[in-house]
C-alpha cells in the first residue's frame, strides 16, 4: 500500500482508478448551499422536488449517512424523515423511505419516483397538513471539492487493508456517487474488481444495497465480501 | 496548527485543512467585525486567525470604530434581527451609515477574500472600493424571524456581497446571492472545554455545595425566558417523584438584557428554596466553572423554546453527556434524537426522558459517547476552519453560485 500526502484535486471526478490501475481512495469536502426552494406541505414538497437541482435531491437522499455514519436512521432520507417528524404523515413517510435507489439508474428517475409517490398520496389524502415556518423543508445541495485521501491499493489484499482504515467519507464517495452523480453503471469498488478479473465479486459488490445499512456497516460488509473472495481464491490455489 | 489538535480532531479534517490550505498559500484573508474582545465572534476570531496564519494564509483582523450612539443602534438592530419588535427610524439609519462611511475611509480592504461579520459592519460593502464578489457576509445571529424593517434595511447591503453564510438552513433568507451553511463550533482546547482532572471538578461542585454522590441535572444558559428555566424546574420536580437528584441552573444575567434580572428572580421564586436546586448566577468569564459543572452532570438539559444555535448542547456532548434539549433553533441540528440525547417539546417530555436516562445509566453513557463522537466529527473548531478554507476556494474560483463538486 502506498501512502502519500493528500492533495487537493479539484474537479477530480474519476472512478478512483489511477493510470497504474491502482485504486485511489478519494473523498469529498463540501459546504452546504441553501437553495430557494422550501416546502410546508406535501404539495409544496412536490413542487420544490420537481424544480430543485438533482444535486439537491442527492443531498437529501444521502444526508442521513453523513449525520450518523454508525447508525441506520429510522428513515433513510430527509424527505421521509420530514414527512414523519414534521408533517406527522407516517404513510407517505414509509413510501418515501421505500424509494429503491439501487434499482433506479439516475437522479431524474428518482425525481420521477418521488413525484409519483407525492402526487398519488396527495390525490388519496389531500394536502391538508401544513407545518409552520420553523419546520419547513429547506432544499440544500453540496458544493465543494474532491480530494485524494492519499491512500492507494495496488492489489486486492492492499485494498482490504486500506478499506479497514480509510475515512468513512471515502467509502461514501465510492459507493454512492458513481451511479447517481457520475453516470457510472456501478459503484467504484465493483468497477475496480471487475477490471482485475474478479467477475463474481464485482457482481456481488454491484448488487448489494448499501441503503439498508449504516456507512460503518457497509464498510464491514464490503470487507466481508472481499475477504471471503480472497480466501476462496487462496483455497482454490492451495488445492 | 493542525498538530495542536492531532489526536483530538478527526485526522480526516486535519488532512483536509492541510490540503485546502496548500492551495491557498500566499493568499490573504481579512476579517472585519465590531469588537476585539467579548462575545462569540471575537472569541472565535481570536482563535481562528492564528490558525489561518500558521497555515500560510496571510490573515488580518480589523475592527470597526463606533461611538455610543452607533452601538446603541447596532444593539437594537441585533435584537431586531433576532425577532425583537424595535423601532428603527431614519435617524438610526443615518447614525449607522455615517459611522460606517467614516470607517471606510480608514479601513483598508485589500485581501483576496474579505469576511464581514454580522450587522454592525455590513454596509461597508457600500462604502469600500473593493470587488464585491470577493466579499462574504457572515451572519452569527438567529435570523429565523427577523424584524421586517431592520432586515429589509440590512438585506439591501447583504444582497451586494458575493456570498452569505448562516448557521442553519432556517436562518437563510430570500437573497439574490448564494448562501452556504457553516454551523458554529467549540474549541476543545479552550478553558470551557479542555479536559479537567476529577479533583478540579469536585473542587467546583464542593464550592457550590453540590453532592456528586447523587445524580445531577445541569442546564447552562442565560436567565432568559426562551431558555425555559421554569420549565426545567417543573420537569425536575416531576423527576424527583422517582429519583433523589439535584438540579443546577447555571448562567448569568446580561447588562444588555433588562429582562434577565427579572427572570432570575422568577427562577428563585420557582425554586422556592428547594435545597436540591442550585441557581448559580455566574460572571461571563466563569468558563472553568461551567466546564466543571457540565462534566459533573449526569444529564445536561437545554430545554429552550427558542434558540439561536445553543452551543451549550455541543459543549455538553463533547464532555460525553447525554443531552435533553428543546426541539428549537439549532438544537435539532446538534442532538441526534434518541442517539446522542432526546429532543423534547414540553416539561413532561423532558421529565420522561430524564427519568429514562437516570434509570438507564449504561444507555446514558453510550449516548454520551456517541454525542462526543458526533461533536468530534461535526462541531470542533477545526471543521470550522476547514469550512472557511472551502469558502475561500469557492470565492477565489468565482463559482460560489454553482457546486464545484462532481458537476
Amino acid at each position: 500500500m502506498a501512502t502519500e500526502k493528500p492533495e487537493a484535486a479539484s474537479m477530480k471526478q474519476g472512478p478512483g482508478i489511477d493510470s497504474n490501475e491502482a485504486f485511489e481512495f478519494l473523498r469529498a469536502s463540501y459546504l452546504v448551499q441553501v437553495l430557494p426552494f422550501r416546502a410546508r406541505s406535501l404539495g409544496q414538497l412536490l413542487t420544490a422536488a420537481t424544480l430543485a437541482p438533482e444535486t439537491s435531491l442527492f443531498y437529501h437522499l444521502h444526508h442521513a449517512f453523513f449525520r450518523s455514519p454508525e447508525r441506520l436512521p429510522e428513515y433513510p432520507n430527509d424527505f421521509a424523515s420530514w414527512a414523519h417528524t414534521s408533517l406527522g404523515d407516517a404513510v407517505v413517510a414509509e413510501r418515501l423511505a421505500n424509494l429503491n435507489l439501487t434499482r433506479t439508474a439516475s437522479l431524474s428517475g428518482i425525481r420521477r419516483e418521488i413525484s409519483v409517490i407525492l402526487a398519488e398520496h396527495l390525490q388519496d389524502s389531500g394536502d391538508g397538513r401544513h407545518v409552520g415556518k420553523e419546520n419547513e423543508f429547506i432544499f440544500c445541495r453540496p458544493c465543494g471539492l474532491v480530494f485524494s485521501t492519499g491512500k492507494r491499493a495496488q492489489t486486492p489484499g492492499e485494498f482490504l487493508e486500506v478499506l479497514q482504515k480509510v475515512e468513512i467519507d471515502s467509502i461514501f464517495y465510492h459507493l454512492f456517487t458513481p451511479r447517481l452523480l457520475r453516470g457510472a453503471s456501478r459503484n467504484d469498488f465493483s468497477t475496480w474488481f471487475e477490471r482485475r478479473g474478479f467477475g463474481s465479486l464485482s457482481q456481488r459488490l454491484a448488487e448489494f444495497d448499501p441503503y439498508l445499512n449504516s456507512l460503518e456497516d457497509n464498510r464491514r460488509y464490503l470487507m466481508e465480501l472481499v475477504s471471503a473472495e480472497l480466501k476462496s481464491r487462496k483455497e482454490v490455489r492451495d488445492a | 496548527m493542525p498538530d495542536t489538535y492531532r489526536g483530538i480532531a478527526p485526522e480526516s479534517v486535519l488532512s483536509e485543512v492541510e490540503a485546502l490550505a496548500a492551495g491557498l498559500r500566499g493568499h490573504a484573508l481579512q476579517h472585519v467585525n465590531s469588537t476585539r474582545k467579548g462575545g462569540g465572534v471575537a472569541e472565535l476570531l481570536a482563535r481562528l486567525v492564528p490558525m489561518f496564519e500558521s497555515l500560510g494564509i496571510r490573515t488580518r483582523w480589523d475592527v470597526i470604530d463606533g461611538n455610543g450612539d452607533f452601538y446603541d443602534v447596532t444593539k437594537s438592530m441585533h435584537n431586531a434581527l433576532q425577532g425583537a419588535d424595535v423601532e428603527f427610524n431614519y435617524e438610526d439609519r443615518e447614525i449607522y451609515l455615517e459611522c460606517l462611511r467614516e470607517n471606510s475611509k480608514k479601513l483598508r480592504l485589500d485581501a483576496d477574500v474579505v469576511v464581514i461579520h454580522d450587522a454592525q459592519p455590513a454596509y461597508l460593502v457600500d462604502f469600500c472600493d473593493f470587488d464585491r464578489s470577493r466579499m462574504v457576509w457572515r451572519c452569527h445571529v438567529d435570523l429565523a424571524q427577523p424584524n421586517a424593517s431592520v432586515w429589509g434595511f440590512l438585506s439591501r447591503a447583504v444582497s451586494k456581497y458575493g456570498l452569505a453564510i448562516f448557521h442553519v438552513p432556517q436562518f437563510a433568507q430570500p437573497l439574490p446571492i448564494p448562501q452556504v451553511l457553516i454551523p458554529p463550533s467549540i474549541d476543545p482546547l479552550s478553558e470551557k472545554n479542555r479536559e479537567l482532572e476529577e479533583e478540579q471538578i469536585t473542587e467546583v461542585t464542593e464550592r457550590f455545595g453540590i453532592d456528586r454522590a447523587r445524580p445531577v441535572v445541569v442546564q447552562v444558559s442565560r436567565f432568559d425566558r426562551f431558555k425555559d428555566p421554569l420549565g426545567v424546574i417543573r420537569a425536575f420536580r416531576l423527576v424527583r417523584q422517582n429519583f433523589d437528584c439535584q438540579l443546577v441552573l447555571a448562567g448569568g444575567t446580561a447588562d444588555d438584557d433588562p429582562e434577565s434580572a427579572q427572570v432570575l428572580a422568577e427562577v428563585h421564586e420557582g425554586a422556592d428554596g428547594d435545597p436540591d436546586i442550585f441557581i448559580l448566577s455566574l460572571p461571563p468569564d466563569a468558563d472553568f466553572e461551567i466546564n466543571a459543572l457540565q462534566r459533573a452532570a449526569t444529564v445536561v438539559m437545554q430545554k429552550s423554546t427558542r434558540e439561536g444555535f445553543g452551543l451549550t448542547v455541543t459543549e455538553a456532548m463533547w464532555k460525553g453527556k447525554p443531552v435533553v434539549g428543546g426541539a428549537a433553533g439549532g438544537i435539532p441540528a446538534q442532538i441526534i434524537d434518541r442517539s446522542t440525547g432526546f429532543l423534547v417539546h414540553s416539561a413532561e417530555g423532558a421529565a420522561f426522558r430524564l427519568r429514562y436516562l437516570l434509570s438507564h445509566p449504561k444507555h446514558a453513557t453510550r449516548m454520551g459517547k456517541r454525542g462526543r463522537e458526533h461533536v468530534r466529527r461535526n462541531f470542533l473548531i477545526t471543521r470550522h476552519l476547514r469550512d472557511y478554507l472551502l469558502v475561500m476556494h469557492s470565492v477565489l474560483r468565482g463559482c460560489p453560485e454553482s457546486p464545484i463538486w462532481l458537476l
